[in-house]
Order: C-alpha cells, then structure tokens, then sequence
C-alpha cells in the first residue's frame, strides 16, 4: 500500500536521479574524440614513427594514431603546448628555446645526436673558428642554436662572435645554395647532400664533442596522467620499433623513406649519425635530474632558467 | 470551534492542491521560456562559428598570398600547420589545380592527390573554385561529426603564374555546435522535471509538517488528556502557537493537580512522620497533634487539646532559661529551634529539639503556632560519651605525646588531634589537608610516607614509618608514623594511625651510633698503623739483610782485591829486590817475573775500573760497523797460544749466513770473547774450547748475534750459576783462590753484552763443561751480504793471511832494526821524572834524540824556539803551569804540524777524543807499552799518523 511517506520516497528517489542526470559532466565541446594525435618534425630520430603507422604497429598495441608531421620541431612543441596534438617529438634544447610553462613530461629518450646534426659551411670555410664574423643560417628557437652554440663553444667562441641569420632549415638551405650566407646548422640527410651539392664541408659534427642534443616525446602533464595506459602503450610501441631496426634496418628504412619520397639509403645513411635509446637508457635518463640538463641547455644558449619538466614514470620498467 | 475546523479533511486537501498547482504552473512556464533561449543561442553559436570560419578563410587567404607574394614557400607550409593549432581547426591545406597538396597542416599529406587525404571531401569543388575564383562553403560529416569545409582560390607568387592556381581548404569541426545544444536541451529539460517535482514534495511535505499533523496531534492530546488525567502531550508539536496553547492548558490543568497532591502529602506527612508535631491556635492552645506526639509524651490527643504545651509537657529539671526564651519568642511571634527537657505522661524525662513556627493568614494575622519535636534523648547521650571519651583521648595524647590522625578517604578529609597539632606547629584553626599533610616531610621522604599510605589501603596492612618531619616553625625533628585502613564492604573507607615527636630518642639513637663509629674507626685506625709498621720493620730487615749481604760482598771483594793487587806487588817488589842482588844469568828470569805480575796487576786494575764505570752508569759503547768473522778470528788466534799451553784445542764453527758486518763495538765485544775464552781455557784441563758463531733472533723477534763459548772443563754447579754475573760475588770464592782473577770479568762481560743489546746465557753441567752464550744486537743488516760458508772460510783464510803478514812485519824492525828511532828528535812533555827517565830510556835505546819539557809553557817555548826541529812530541796531558790540552790546543792554533801523541793515564775512550779534540795526533795510555811508544813514534815521525781529528 503506498503510504504517503512511500509517495514522497518516491518522488525524491526519482528526482535525486534525474539530478544525477543532469549533473553528468558537459562534453568537452572544443576537443573532438578521436585519435592520440602525435606531433613530429622532420628528423631522421623521429621519422622511423612512420613504420608503426605503417605496418600497423599501433593499432597491433590497441592504439588510435594519428601522426602530424611539422615542418619545424619547434611547431611542435608549441602545438603541445597549445593542445592541439598529445604527444610530440621534439628536442629538449627546442623546448628550452619554446616553453611557455605548460606542465610537461617526457614519456621517452628518443635518441642522442651523435653526428648527425651539424654545420654545412660553403667552399672556403674549413673550421669552426673561420666562422667567426660569418654569417651563419641557424633556427634560433630550435635545436640549431643549441648544436651552433655547442661548436663555437667548443672551439673558444660564443654566439657573438658570428653573425646569425634565423632561418628555418629549407630557408637556410637554400640560401646556402645561392650564397648569402656561410654556413648553416642543419641535420641529416640534409646537412651531407648540401654540403656535397655546394663543394663546402660539414665543419662540425654533434659526435665532435660531448653533446646535449637530446631528442624526446613528450607529452602535457594533464594528458600523460589521466592516459597512462595509452602512454605505456606508445612506449612498447616505439620500443619494438627499435627491435625492428635492429632485426631488419633496410625494411623499416625502406618503409619510412618511401612514406617521405626519400631515397632509402640516405635514410639509412643518417641513422648512423644518431644513438637510439633502448629500454634500460630510457630508465637511466629518465632517472636522471632533467631540470639539471633543461638548465645546462639553457645556460649554453644564454637563457634564463628553464621551467622544470617531469619525467613520466613507467609501470612496466624498462629493463631489457 | 477551531477543532471542528482542522478536522475538515477536505479543506486541507483543497488548500494544498491549490499550493501545489500554482507552484507547477510557475515552474512550467519559467522552464518553457528557458527552453526557447537554449534553441535560439545554439543558433547564434552555429552562426558565429560559420561566420568565424569565413573570417579565418579570408585571413588565411590573406596570409598565404603575401607570403607566396614573397616567394617564402616554407613560410606558406608552416603557416598552413601553425593555422591547424587553432581551436577547431582540424586541417588546413593548401591544394593546386590538379589536386594535388602542396601544403597541409600534416606535412604527411603533402605532394599527395587530395584523394588520400583529409581534403577528399572538398576534391569535387577544387577545380570550380579555382576556376570561378569565388569562395565557397560546404558543409559534410565525417564518422557522423559535422565538419564545415571553406575553400577560397588563391594568387600569389609561382601559384598565379596563370589562372587560376590554387586553393585553400579549411576543414573546421563544429560538430559541438550540434553537441552542445542537443546536452544543453536535454539538460534544461531534466532540470524542469527536477524542479517540478522537488517543488511539489517540498510544498506537500511543508503543509503535512507545519499545519495539518500539528493540529491533528493537538486535538488528539487534548483529547487524550481531557480523559485520563495524564499531562498534554506536545512533544510532536512544532508550531509555535499551538505549542502556546497547549503550554497554557497543561500549566492550568498541572496546577490543579499539583496543589492537591501536597495538600496530601503535607498531611501524610505530618501524621506519620516519627517527630511530634503540635498545631496550636495563636494563644498556644493545642489545636492537633500526630501519633509521634502520643507515642513520645505518652499523651493522647484528647487528654492535651485546648491545653498550652508547656504546661503539659515541661517538669522539674526543665531550664528556666529555656522557658524563658521560647515565651519571649512566641510573645513576638517570630520562629524559633532550641533544644529543652520535657517529661513524660508517667514522669520519665526526655530531651526534644524543637522547631515552632507561627503561621499567619492571607492578611498577615497570626493564626497559629507549628511546632515540630524530635526526641534526641538517645543523641545527647552519645554525645555526652563521645565528648567524654574525646576529653580522655586528648588528656591521655598530652601524657603520652602521641597524637591521632583520620583521614577519610571518601571526603578527603583529614583529622589532627590536638597532640598532632602541636608536633605539627599549627594551631587549633589549621584546617589540614592531605597535601598539606605530605608537605610537612622533606621532599626525599613524600615518596616513602605516600607509598606506605597507598600499600595499608591496597592490602591492609599496617604501616610505621619513622621519617624526618619539618614543623610549621621551620623545626627539622624525627617523628613515628603509624596508619591503618579501615575497610567497609571491603573497600578501604579511611585511615587512622598515631604520631609521635621521636626527635630525642633518634638524637640519642645517632649520638650512640656516632659514639660506636668513633670507636670503630680508631680501631681500624689502629690496625693499619700496626700493619704499616709491621711491613716497614719487614721492609727494614730485607734492606738490613740487603745491605748486609752487599756489606758483606764488597768486604770479600775488597778482599779478594786486596789479595789479588798484594800478591802481584808482592812478586813485583820482592823479585826488585833480588834483581838488585842478582847475578846476570838470573836477571832476565826476575825481569820477566816482575813484567808479568805488573801486566797481571794492570789487568786487575783495568777490570776494577771498568766494573767501577758500569756500576757508576757511565759505561758507553760505540756503534760502527764490524766484521764479526774478523773480531772472533782475531781473538782466537791471539788466545791461541795459552790453548796451546794446556795443550786444548781451540777453534771457531760459522752457521750458513753470517753477516759481512754489524753495527757494535768491536773493542767491547773483543773484550767480552777474551774474557769468555779465556774463562774456558783457565776452566778447561783437557779437551776443547770451541767458539760456535750464528745469527738467531732473540725473545722480541729481532735478529742478533750469537756467540757461544763452549769448553769440556770442571762445570758450574746449579746453584752457583745464579751468583755467576752478580756484582761483588762469584760463583766460588775458592775459585779465585784457586784459579785467580778478580772475578770481575764475568759481569763486566754481562754488562757489556746488555750495553750492546744483548746478554750472556750459561749451560753448564758439572764435570761435562760449560757453555757461555753472547748475543748482541746487529743493527740494521737488512742491506748487508750474509756470507755463505764458502765465503766465511775465504774470509777466515784472509784475516789469517793478513795476521801472519802483520805478524812478519811487526816482527821484522825488532829482527832487523835495533833503532827503529834513529835520527828522530823526539819533545817529551812530562812532569814526572821517573817517567821522564823511564820514557827517555826507551827512546834513546831505539835512537831517538829526546829533548824534555816539564809542562805545557815549556814545551810551547821549546818548539819555538828551535832550531833543528821537533819530529815527534810526546805530550803528557795533565801536568803543573799548563797543561797538555792546553798546550796541544796553542800548538795548533799557531800552526804547528808536528805530530802529537798524548801520553794520559786516563784510558777511557772519552779521553781519546779529549786529546784528539784538543789536536793530538795519537792517543797512548799508562804504563807505557815499550813497543807501541816506539812504533807510534815511529809512524809520527814518517808522518803516518792514522787520524787527526782538530788541526
């Protein structure tokens, strides 16, 4: 018998449950549902991402992928850090030059410059020191300025001691090419084809000297802590990249130059130029004090103190 | 009225419907109105995001012209991806005519066919744009997302070579235009549904709570009340008014009904209370009396009704004073307690408290007197013992001196007798308690006190303390505490005990003791100076017998010396004599009897100054390197010859690894070996002395060298072995007598064997022979060769080779020269004449010409003066006017080459660097060694001289 204690029972259960209702949270109207869009620029480091997407490497790990390649590494830092992708690829010295203070973690060590990122000088410029009072084309809010500053440092000058043109990589390039300036930081496969194309050399290689070219995916904090699952998976996948290159470095070469219209050898050719990091690297650095090597960078390039970056922390551990 | 109002139930019904409908309607219509500005903002929303796309086309379009205008290709390609970070922007592309991407906010989809991009929606529309070179908009849906494609022809640069040449595609995602309205609806519209219904829950709880079931529960408990009796029940009420209301008619109704009560109770009271109770009209006539009256006074109502109390109940030994006072106080109408006497109906006295009251009415006249009397006949006579018993307490205290204490546990409260008080110091207004109490110890003993307090009320047992006690005077006495607990159903309820000052029994107690420890200590005192005077006399006989026993020792040395010097003297002057009287042939053998006795003479005298050195501590030794081969060699070969006369074998055995050289003495170890073999050849009447030399490590592990003297003589007896190296004594005085000798030679050698780091071990077995073992410290020969036993006998054979070499040239100038001096001129400083004589003598004999100088100045003239000069002086170093160090030193110092020998009885090696500090050239000691003065002059002369030390 329903009471009228039963009654209103009711009419507030109901109630409280359409409040419930009502009170789900509203859908995130700016951000599209979809894949982890993942940001890269071009860099030989980074470009192998391309034999994931292709061999179905990704989706194999239960991922939704979308890879958005840049033509400047610091684009990409900056689409991270404007949302607009989830994870980028990006070097930490671009992200020192970039940083706008958005939270931040790295989710891998992709890889150490080992000679594959360096300076293209036109005929007649043979050393590092004859630079001095050049001009040299250098992207000056990317990893450029940092391989520019570590060479003249090197060789006992500084960034004043030359004069710099901040040019993109195509734009340097080029200009290069037709001689309004002396030299330029490039990397490979880049950085060998110009300097053959012009009768210049390669004056100064990453492997010249200890360097803190350091290359990353890195992820906003916001997004790496409620996707960690998703980021766990990324991780295997760019590790089992890694074992395919070792098993069989010509097909994932091939895959990834044919993808960019690139010749496969070139591609090959500035893979050497670079140390990949493996599981147990990865666990190292990431153990390591990246606000020690963020403020080193920063010093070199005569920038104030970086914002701190944290550093994701794996579940599944990276022992090989 | 109003009850028959609350209970129409169709009113409440109707005025609750009525609530609830307009409130629905109110909401209904505020929710419909909300309804429509939902759909109209969406509207607005999807408007102003198509309008914004139009714009950021138009931008784009603006931009990318510019930069083509500026050849700056790149700069297009990093517009078009920075353009797709833009909020809802999900791709930007930049396609020629023939569809293909030349630039796209992924860098991937560059140089593809728009077909396999994002932009293949748009690819029917490219060529159109391009050619109408007009904007356009297309709207489509991507996974059922709508999307708004904006495409707008673009010039510029190599792209407007020819028209047309490429477009712009904006791809924008507004399918949350869509999303967003469609939540937001549906979120308005459960709020509606919400609101409605909480509103009519809340407004039909309202009305149930606040009118209709207050009113209900009033009318039931009116009800309830009205026909039981029981107080109105407002508990479930809330309403402020009804709450009113009800409050009123249940203070009316509990009025009533209370006043009725006591009116009861008050009489219930008063008849069956056990005190009497008396009612008397204003002039004190007894108007009503209880049972308790009756039972008390032994009158019954009748018999005292209309009668005053007084009369009725007062007797004999009732107080005037008493009675006086109750009238006096009942004549101004005031009440009153007093306590007076009463008698009985049959004559029997009682004491009573009473309590009169008068009692006026509602206009204040007095009507009546209430009067109240308890029988206290049985208290005042506990009373009356109590105060007895308490008077003997406190006499009996006074006498005794001991006080009483209660506390009671319960209260805490805490009783002194008077006695207590005065041990305590305070007066008879000191209300103590427990605190206070404690206070009254000194801090060390609260503990003790509290800890005996708490142990009696744990488990009963008594407790008895004697502590320390400060009064409240500030006074330090002794006082004996003793406590008991008193238990009630098992739980201790208080504590009594006494006290006493025992200040003068413990004064008396500590003078006894203070008394006993004096006696105690002076005995102890007296034992231990007994005892010290008893290990002193112990101590004065071991250093009597000490003393003795070295008293005794050095009168038989002296002894012993004085046999030892006159037997030598007496050969020496006795043979003098015959030598006066003898004829030639026997000259010779009294010559040589007096030579060896005056060796034999220095050698006692030598022995006793070394022991004399040692025992005084001024003993030293050198520390140079030495061949210790060499050292025993030598010595052998020159002990040889006494072997040879008792016809003993004498010879030396090496272990394997014998250090070329060690750092010791040799001139002290020498003298150790002579001393040693030579006790072996004296001690030895056949057989063999044989010499075993090795390197072993001592006690403390540090390597040292080993020399042991092994002889087949008469042995030592073991308890003579013990004296052997004791200062003064020797093993057998018969020995000496027997054998000669000082006796000395044996602790010299010990003390010199420890001065060199070592020591001197003996084995002996009577009749079997004896061995004597030297070790003495090596020094440092971790660099040194340690010789094989090859090179030890090359080594051997070479010192024997160098001996007989030497030995042929010492002999050759005594052979071959008769004047080994000849042509010398020779100064001999001397004071002494007969050592002038005697020197002169020996100089002359070997050709020396000698000129003499009695001291030091003279010389000094003497050298000067000549002129043939000196090629030898001989220069005695103590002597009258100046003396030979001095005259050395002047010599020196005015450049004088002429060698210098000094000539001293002092023969210690400190005086050889005396002399040779002061310029000497040589060093010579007395008595003179006839052939080491000529050879040593000899060498002076040729200018040979080993060492000079000052020039």
């Amino acid at each position: 018998m329903l009471t009228k204690t039963r009654i209103l029972f009711i009419i507030g259960a109901v109630a409280t449950l359409l409040a419930a209702l009502a009170a789900q949270p509203a859908p995130e109207l700016s951000r599209r549902d979809g894949p982890i869009r993942i940001g890269f620029p071009p860099w030989v480091g980074f470009d192998i991402i391309l034999y994931a997407e292709r061999t179905g490497l990704f989706e194999r790990h239960g991922l939704d992928v979308e890879l958005i390649r840049f033509d400047e590494s610091s684009d990409v830092a900056r689409a991270l850090m404007e949302g607009s992708v989830e994870l980028g690829f990006t070097s930490l010295g671009t992200l020192v030059c970039n940083h706008d203070g958005t939270p931040l973690d790295v989710v891998l060590v992709t890889n150490t410059s080992s000679g594959a990122d360096g300076i293209a000088a036109a005929r007649g410029v043979h050393t590092v020191p004859d630079l001095r009072g050049l001009r040299v084309g250098c992207k000056m809010d990317a990893i450029n300025r940092l391989v520019l500053a570590e060479a003249l440092e090197h060789h006992g000058l500084t960034l004043d001691d030359v004069t710099i043109v901040d040019l993109s990589n195509d734009a340097a390039s080029a200009q290069l090419r037709q001689g309004s300036i002396d030299a330029a930081v490039l990397w490979e496969p880049k950085l060998t084809v110009l300097a053959d194309d012009i009768g210049g050399s390669v004056i100064h290689r990453t492997s010249d000297l200890e360097s803190l070219v350091l290359d990353v995916l890195l992820a906003r904090s916001a997004f790496a802590s409620s996707n960690s699952d998703e980021i766990e998976r990324v991780r295997a996948v760019w590790f089992d990249l890694l074992d395919a290159v070792e098993r069989e470095p010509d097909a994932v070469f091939g895959v990834c130059a044919e993808s960019l219209q690139q010749p496969p050898e070139g591609f090959a050719r500035a893979w050497t130029g670079i140390r990949p990091c493996g599981r147990a690297l990865n666990a190292r650095l990431l153990g390591d004090d990246f606000d020690r090597t963020l403020r080193d960078i920063a010093a070199k390039l005569d920038l104030p103190a970086p914002t701190p970056v944290g550093a994701f922390q794996s579940r599944v551990g990276d022992s090989e | 009225m109003m009850r028959s109002w609350l209970n129409s139930q169709s009113r409440r019904r109707g005025l609750a419907t009525f609530a609830i409908l307009g409130v629905l309607l109110a909401v209904a219509g505020r929710e419909f109105v909300a309804l429509q500005n939902e759909f109209r903002y969406t509207e607005s929303v999807r408007e102003r995001e198509l309008a914004e796309a139009d714009d950021f086309a138009d931008d784009l379009e603006f931009t990318i012209e510019a930069l083509l205008e500026a050849d700056a290709h790149d700069g297009v390609r990093r517009i078009v991806q920075r353009m797709a970070l833009l909020e809802n922007i999900e791709a930007v592309g930049l396609i020629d005519e023939q569809c293909q991407v030349i630039a796209s906010s992924n860098a991937l989809e560059t140089g593809w066919h728009v077909a396999s991009t994002r932009f293949a929606p748009v690819e029917h529309l490219i060529s159109a744009v391009a050619r109408s070179h007009s904007k356009r908009e297309i709207s489509f849906t991507v996974d059922e997302q709508e999307r708004v494609a904006t495409l707008i022809p673009v010039d510029g640069g190599e792209y407007g070579a020819s028209q047309p040449s490429a477009v712009a595609v904006v791809i924008r995602d507004i399918s949350w235009v869509s999303t967003a309205a469609s939540y937001r609806t549906r979120q308005t519209l459960i709020w509606a549904v919400v609101a409605i219904l909480l509103t009519v829950t809340a407004l039909a709880f309202i009305l149930q709570l606040f009118a209709i079931r207050p009113i209900e529960r009033l009318r039931i408990a009116l009800q309830r009340a009205a026909g039981t009796g029981e107080p109105i029940d407002l508990s479930g009420l809330r309403s402020r008014e009804l709450v009113e209301i009800g409050g009123v008619m249940q203070s009316v109704l509990e009025k009533l009904r209370s006043q009725t009560a006591r009116l009861e109770d008050l009489a219930l009271v008063a008849q069956r209370t056990s005190n009497a109770v008396i009612i008397t009209d204003a002039d004190g006539r007894i108007e009503w009396v209880n049972d308790a009256f009756t039972e008390i006074s032994g009158f019954s109502f009748a018999e005292v009704r209309g009668r005053k109390p007084g009369r009725v109940l007062q007797g004999p030994d009732t107080d005037p004073k008493t009675i006086e006072f109750i009238r006096s106080r009942l004549a101004r109408a005031v009440g009153f307690q007093t306590q007076i006497l009463n008698y009985t109906k049959d004559g029997r006295p009682y004491w009573v408290s009473i309590d009169i009251q008068p009692v006026h009415d509602a206009d204040g006249n007095l009507c009546k007197y209430i009067a109240v009397q308890e029988d206290i006949t049985e208290r005042r006579k506990t009373e009356e013992d109590l105060q007895r018993v308490s008077d003997l307490f406190e006499m009996t205290s006074d006498i005794s001196g001991v006080g009483g204490w209660e506390l009671n546990l319960v209260t805490a409260e805490l009783f002194w007798t008077a006695e207590t008080r005065r041990i305590h110091g305070v007066g008879p207004d000191y209300a103590p308690t427990l605190d206070d109490a404690l206070a009254f110890y000194p801090a060390s003993d609260r503990e003790i006190v509290s800890d005996a307090v708490q142990k009696a009320i744990r488990t009963g047992d008594d407790f008895d303390l004697e502590t320390q006690f400060i009064t409240a005077d500030s006074n330090r006495i002794w006082v004996h505490s003793r406590g008991r607990a008193v238990f009630e159903d098992g739980r201790a309820v208080r504590l009594v005990g006494s006290f006493q000052d025992i200040t003068a029994k413990k004064n008396a107690e500590r003078e006894r003791q203070l008394m006993l420890e004096q006696v105690e200590h002076s005995r102890d005192e007296a034992e231990r100076t007994a005892k010290r005077l008893a290990e002193k006399a112990a101590e004065l006989d071991v250093a009597r017998a000490e003393a003795d026993r070295a008293n005794a020792a050095k009168s038989e040395f002296l002894a012993n010396m004085s046999h030892e010097i006159r037997t030598p003297m007496t050969a020496i002057l006795g043979f003098a004599d015959l030598l006066a009287e003898a004829d030639p042939a026997q000259r010779e053998s009294h010559i040589a009897t007096i030579r060896r006795n005056g060796e034999h003479l220095l050698a006692i005298i030598n022995d006793i100054l070394d022991i004399s050195k040692i025992e005084a501590g001024k003993m030293t030794v050198e520390s140079i390197e030495c061949s210790p081969i060499q050292i025993v060699e030598d010595v052998i070969e020159s002990m040889r010859i006494r072997a040879l006369g008792k016809n003993i074998s004498l010879s030396s055995t090496y272990d394997s690894a014998v250090p070329e050289f060690i750092a010791s003495d040799p001139i002290r170890l020498r003298q150790i070996l002579i001393n040693l073999i030579g006790n072996a050849i004296k001690f030895t009447e056949a057989g063999s002395v044989t010499v075993r030399v090795g390197v072993e490590r001592d006690d403390s592990g540090t390597r040292c060298l080993a020399l042991r003297v092994k002889d087949t003589g008469i042995g030592i007896e073991e308890d003579a072995i013990g004296r052997l190296f004791q200062p003064f004594s020797q093993a057998d005085n018969s020995m000496t007598r027997r054998f000669g000798g000082t006796g000395l030679g044996l602790q010299i050698s010990q003390r010199l064997a420890e001065l060199l780091g070592g020591g001197i071990a003996v084995d002996s077995k009577p009749g079997v022979g004896t061995v004597f073992t030297v070790r003495v410290g090596t020094g440092d020969i971790s660099g040194v060769r340690m010789l094989a036993p090859d090179e030890i006998r090359e080594a051997i054979e070479q010192i024997a080779r160098a001996g007989s070499e030497s030995t042929a040239s010492s002999k050759q100038p005594q052979t071959q020269a008769c004047c080994p001096l000849k042509g010398v001129r020779v100064l001999l400083v001397e004071d002494g004449p007969d050592n002038q004589r005697l020197i002169t003598h020996h100089l002359k004999k070997a050709g020396a010409t000698v000129e003499i100088a009695e001291n030091g100045q003279i010389a000094i003239d003497r050298i000067d003066d000549a002129t043939d000069p000196f090629d030898v002086v001989l220069m005695d170093m103590q002597m009258p006017v100046l003396d030979g160090y001095s005259a050395t030193s002047t010599l020196r110092r005015r450049g004088c080459t002429i060698p210098i020998i000094a000539l001293t009885a002092h023969a210690m090696p400190g005086d050889r660097v005396r002399c040779l500090d002061a310029g000497c050239d040589e060093f010579l000691t007395k008595p003179i060694d006839k052939e080491k003065l000529i050879q040593t002059c000899r060498l002076g002369a040729d200018g040979a001289m080993p060492e000079r030390l000052a020039a």
